[in-house]
């Protein structure tokens, strides 16, 4: 057994060296998109715009996102620049106020700001600095700001600084008796802003309270003043204790200052006061459904509870229609994606791979709360007390959808068609038109296929104009963190056409017309890619998967058709209009493959001959250091591993070279019976070594894997990927044609070897070795059983192969091990 | 010959007794020495405080901060040694790779030296880290002390863990943590969720099922911790519905509010809102007295093969002092030596 290790070993090495991207990719697949985990038909951002899209319902994370819907940076220097009237632009104040970096700031505060120096020469001609220098009580407020900013500001979590209380305290005082020194309103009352808030850092609470009070509350601050001091006046309820109503105060800060939105409801939820109670401070409706809202946001299960609260306090409250959404939205992830995606009959990585849905797919009696959500949705329809009663009939339409009734959604949205409708209204009422009328099509052609094209025109303009502008773009939530670009549109073409349309054609065996709808559900794929070897696909893995692996030469050469011909039917034209990015060299290339996985090596040379434009990419790399793996696969290797490849300057075998080889092979067996054994040996190694065991698997496949092998019945060439089927046939006929004990003790080794490849177990080997140290309890058994081994050791042993074949493979010894203690204890 | 048997009699005789230190935690967020915390660890000759620093859990961006970190608003007495305890959320383990294992084990040390500093102390010989570590989080954890005791072992201080009951039952699955000591807790070792009359803080046949040859063939040094408190546990329709923190044995006891209803449980007879109770909620009063930590004792010690150990009640709070008689702590130290 020693010997299976020494390969193995090497086998371990030569992955690390030369696949680790593949093996990484593979094993650890792709990065979660927080916006884009499961289906979604619904758009969330239909209702509420920018101003509540941190509350869209997500599972991937507390917020959907962590920017405040308005920048408080605009605002305040906006105000500022108002104070100083003239010419001062409040951009400028912000660059200077917010953006500039640590040693300017110094600098500036040490020197200008201190009267002492002038203005670094980058800031000479701002405007904000030069008005500071006539206004001096607007300077020295600035400076204080600036020199209290450190003791005042947010610290690194991991900093056990402790708060420098006296000095809070300290400049606290000063801000008071500054306040006596400054004539203008907007200075004085910045002051007590910042007395408030050193009183409310230094833990003296109720002298925050004091101020606040006394000084700030009916003084007219002013709106980003009033924010910020609302907002410390909310905290110091919360320290002293009465969480009712700091809950409110936060909620009120949440309606009325859309820069603190995001701040107050955080604090909202973090106080944990009981409803009630808050609801106890409410003085009208609005502030009652702004409450209710704030819960409904902080509900993650489906219900209808805060929804319908709100409606029955203030029916008009924009909340309404956002918690329907909500609702809606949850729905998606409880029902309709999984219903979706689980079953598709094809590699699918465009779906929930993270599970962030796994406790809402557990929801029961999902039937009786689409009906609830139903009859809402006709109710705020038929008042019409909401701010748009269509919403109620699309939205109604949608569950519709949903739980299969067509004819009753297609009802909803034709009683709409002449009413006037918001653009995002209106886009939504498309997409669930376009998806009642597809449900409702019994079979999908050319004739059915009609009735979408309307539809299906307007959604690739909907696309294209996303793509064009990227998306909507949420910046990442850290300093290197990418933004995303959420692009809704696109991802609903792209689950229309592919969770859809694709297993429709499945269903009704057109793999061509699934693979045309594949492609046109990734605009964004470039077409080259469906011919490459992959080792970091995965915004593309479903498209590029299913190309490269479900197709046959027959939907190849109809798609070569298509894209030569075009169509006329517009429905298909439709369907057929993503081959615009695909070249004639990328469809020859996968047709040529299909060939060779057919073993049809003369139309392969066809195929593959149309090429115009070779390059690198007809070899896949190493992934390590961008060597181009090669290899001659007529060569015979009793060992798997190490793999024999060529170095990246020698010629190897192209995909064209191999198949006028095997051509030639073929050939060869009628004109020359005599050497057709040897014929038929080549051309089972040939066959052998485009399998995963042998050095040209990229013959047949475009990418290499020992941690997932395919389930051979996954794919139509997995008898050869795989299994060794094929070429275990043929090293047979070779065997049954030759009449040398040498060539065929040889021939029943490498038959052996290929009966292993179907052995149960053999799809887990390598990792199990690899991992634990010790073989696949099936597949050990089973190389016990191994009758070619039994025909070697009984009709071969005497051969000078069979002598090599003992010393080279321990599977050998293995089995002749146990076959003679079995026979000694038989003896026994 | 007489007299070199009574020499032998009085060397079989001589038992070597067991050093037993009694030690205490202190689990609040702010630390303001008073003469009476001071006097009670005093009389117990205790020389060293494990006191909490912080809890480390993810922040809202998913990176591990510190949590309710202590505040030191008086020094520690010279007299008086700081163990600083740190307690992790077993969650935050799962997904940190080793870089982010070395960074945290890097926070944690500083964190500590600073806070230690504002103990008005300069260094300390132990640290210990508290954390229910399971198998998916194992290996992590244990790097991460690997990594803390790079630290702990060039400054010759000692690193010790916590060890639940659990853990010490399932060894192989749990493994040994990589630290000089473990403090294996004695408490909250029943269902607390579950209906009935039980006590989860302590109950000496639960601890049976844990203890015995797992600790005795424990290969780590190990120390006890046992309960100094109380609490009530809701029930409604016999569900748990949560600790009612407000509560205590007297306010039970207030026949206006409560009717008993048998060993440690009461049910409320009126609707009780400051207390976040409705009338027929019941209540489970779990406390620890001084003849069940006594208990324990006795059936611990045997199990101890160390020539020393540390005793910590958990935890230093002058209204549970109180509870609990000089006389009878020092018995159950006692029973361990």
């Amino acid at each position: 057994m020693l010997h299976w290790k020494k390969p193995l070993l090497y086998f371990v090495s030569l992955l690390v060296v030369f696949m680790v991207s593949v093996t990484i990719d593979l094993a650890c697949g792709p990065e979660p998109d927080p916006y884009d985990y499961n289906v979604s038909f619904f758009h969330n951002n239909i209702a509420g715009e920018k101003a509540y899209s941190a509350f869209y319902f997500t599972n991937s994370q507390a917020l959907y996102r962590w920017d405040e819907p308005v920048n408080e940076e605009e605002i305040n220097s906006r105000e500022w620049a108002n104070y100083l009237g003239g010419q001062v632009n409040s951009a400028e104040i912000q660059r200077v106020m917010y953006h500039l970096n640590h040693k300017t700031d110094s600098v500036l505060l040490a020197g200008y700001l201190n009267l002492s120096k002038l203005a670094p020469d980058s800031l000479k001609r701002n405007t904000f600095l030069q008005s500071l220098k006539k206004n001096r009580e607007a300077l020295l407020y600035y400076r204080f700001a600036k020199i209290i900013e450190p003791a005042v500001k947010p610290k690194d979590a991991w900093s056990s600084a402790i708060t420098d209380t006296a000095y809070l305290l300290k400049t606290a005082a000063y801000a008071l008796k500054e306040v006596s020194l400054s004539k203008s309103k907007f200075i004085k009352i910045r002051y007590y802003y910042q007395a408030q808030r050193l009183y409310h850092y230094a833990g003296n609470t109720n002298q925050a309270i004091e101020i606040y009070e006394k000084h700030i509350m009916e003084a007219q601050p002013g709106y980003y003043i009033n924010g910020l001091t609302r907002g410390l006046r909310a905290g110091e309820e919360w320290r002293i204790g009465d969480h009712a109503k700091a809950a409110y105060l936060f909620s009120r800060l949440f309606s009325d200052f859309p820069e603190r939105r995001i701040q107050a409801y955080q604090n909202y939820v973090n106080i944990k006061a009981a409803e009630k109670d808050v609801l106890a401070f409410a003085r009208n409706k609005s502030e009652t459904a702004v409450i209710y809202a704030m819960n409904g946001f902080y509900t993650p299960t489906l219900s209808t509870k805060y929804l319908k609260r709100v409606f029955n306090t203030e029916a008009s409250s924009p909340f309404v229609e956002i918690l329907l959404t909500r609702e809606i939205n949850k729905l998606e992830a409880a029902y309709v994606s999984p219903k979706l995606t689980d079953k598709l009959p094809y590699d699918n990585l465009n779906s929930d791979y993270y599970g962030y849905n796994d406790s809402l797919k557990k929801t029961k009696n999902i039937g009786k709360y689409i009906d609830e959500l139903e009859s809402f949705c006709t109710q705020i329809a038929r008042e019409k007390k909401v701010k748009n009663p269509s919403f109620g009939l699309i939205a109604k339409a949608y569950l519709e959808w949903i739980s299969g009734k067509n004819k009753a959604g297609l009802a909803q949205i034709y009683q709409i068609n002449d009413v006037r409708l918001s653009n995002k209204l209106y886009d939504q009422k498309q997409i669930v038109k376009l998806l009642l009328l597809s449900q409702r099509i019994k079979k999908l052609d050319s004739v059915s296929g009609q009735e979408l094209v309307p539809s299906l025109k307007w959604l690739d303009k909907k696309v294209a104009w996303e793509l064009k502008n990227k998306g909507e773009i949420v910046r990442g939530s850290y300093d290197f963190a990418d933004d995303y670009h959420l692009k809704r549109f696109t991802w609903s073409a792209r689950d229309f056409y592919q969770k859809l349309l694709v297993p429709i054609y499945l269903a009704q065996h057109d793999s061509t017309k699934a693979a045309l709808a594949m492609l046109k559900g990734m605009p964004e794929l470039i077409g080259d890619t469906l011919r490459c070897y992959h080792e970091n696909y995965w915004d593309d893995y479903t498209t590029v998967n299913f190309w490269q692996n479900y197709l046959h030469s027959s939907d190849l050469n109809r798609i070569i058709y298509y894209k030569r011909n075009g169509t006329g039917d517009k429905y298909l034209r439709l369907l057929t209009s993503g081959l615009k990015r695909t070249s004639f060299d990328c469809l020859y290339n996968l047709l040529g493959t299909a060939y060779l996985r057919e073993h049809n090596y003369k139309q392969a040379i066809s195929a593959l001959s149309k090429i115009k434009k070779h390059s690198l990419k007809d070899f896949p790399s190493n992934g390590y250091d961008r060597l181009l793996l090669k290899s001659d696969p007529f060569m015979a290797q009793l060992k798997d591993y190490p793999k024999k490849y060529l170095n990246g300057k020698s010629k190897g075998f192209t995909k064209l070279r191999f198949a006028k080889k095997m051509y030639q092979l073929q050939v060869a067996i009628k004109k020359d019976p005599q050497k057709a054994p040897q014929y038929y040996f080549t051309m089972a190694t040939g066959l052998y070594n485009t399998s995963y065991y042998g050095n040209a698997w990229f013959m047949i496949a475009y990418v290499y894997t020992d941690t997932e092998t395919p389930n051979p019945k996954q794919l139509y060439y997995g008898i050869d990927l795989t299994q060794t089927i094929n070429a275990e046939k043929l090293f047979l006929k070779a065997r049954q044609l030759s009449k040398s004990p040498e060539f065929k003790a040889k021939c029943t080794f490498m038959a052996a070897k290929c009966r292993q490849n179907c052995y149960k177990g053999s799809d887990d080997e390598f990792v199990h070795y690899t991992f634990f140290q010790k073989h696949n309890n099936d597949f050990r058994n089973e190389i016990k059983r191994n009758d070619y081994f039994k025909q070697l050791r009984k009709s071969y042993s005497e051969t000078h192969f069979y002598r090599i074949a003992v010393n080279e493979c321990s599977y050998l010894r293995d089995f002749l091990a146990v076959t003679e203690t079995n026979h000694r204890n038989n003896k026994r | 010959m007489k007299n070199l048997c009574f020499l032998l009699f009085l060397l079989t005789a001589c038992k070597h007794e067991r050093k037993v230190d009694t030690s205490f935690y202190y689990w609040k967020t702010v630390y303001q020495g008073n003469p009476l915390q001071i006097n009670n660890l005093k009389h117990f000759h205790s020389s060293k405080l494990y006191i909490r620093i912080m809890d480390i859990n993810n922040d809202e961006n998913g990176n591990p901060a510190p949590v309710s970190p202590i505040v030191f608003k008086s020094h520690l007495p010279d007299t008086l040694r700081i163990v600083p305890v740190v307690f992790i959320v077993n969650d935050i383990l799962k997904n940190m790779d080793t870089t982010q294992l070395k960074i945290l084990s890097g926070h944690i040390i500083h964190y500590i030296d600073s806070k230690i500093q504002q103990a008005g102390k300069k260094d300390y010989t132990e640290l210990q880290i508290d954390c229910d570590w399971t198998m998916t989080t194992r290996d992590n954890y244990f790097f991460l002390l690997n990594q803390i005791s790079k630290t702990t072992a060039a400054r010759h201080q000692t690193l010790s863990s916590t060890l639940r009951l659990h853990q010490l039952k399932n060894q192989s699955s749990s493994g040994i943590p990589p630290v000089g000591r473990v403090m294996l807790m004695c408490y909250n070792m029943g269902n607390l969720r579950k209906y009935g009359n039980q006590n989860s803080i302590l109950e000496l046949s639960e601890l049976k099922k844990y203890l015995g040859q797992n600790l005795s063939d424990y290969p780590l040094a190990v120390d006890i911790g046992l309960p100094l408190f109380s609490w009530a546990v809701a029930f409604r329709n016999k569900q748990y519905s949560g600790i009612s923190k407000k509560l205590n044995y007297t306010l039970l006891n207030d026949e206006n509010q409560f009717k008993f209803i048998g060993k440690n449980l009461y049910r409320a007879i009126i609707d009780l809102p400051e207390y976040g109770l409705l009338n027929g909620d019941e209540i489970r009063w779990e406390a620890v007295s001084e003849n069940d930590l006594n208990q324990a004792a006795a059936y611990i010690s045997p199990f101890i093969k160390t020539d020393s150990l540390t005793i910590i009640y958990f935890h230093l709070d002058n209204e549970l002092i109180n509870t609990y008689s000089y006389a009878s702590l020092e018995k159950t130290a006692a029973l361990f030596r």
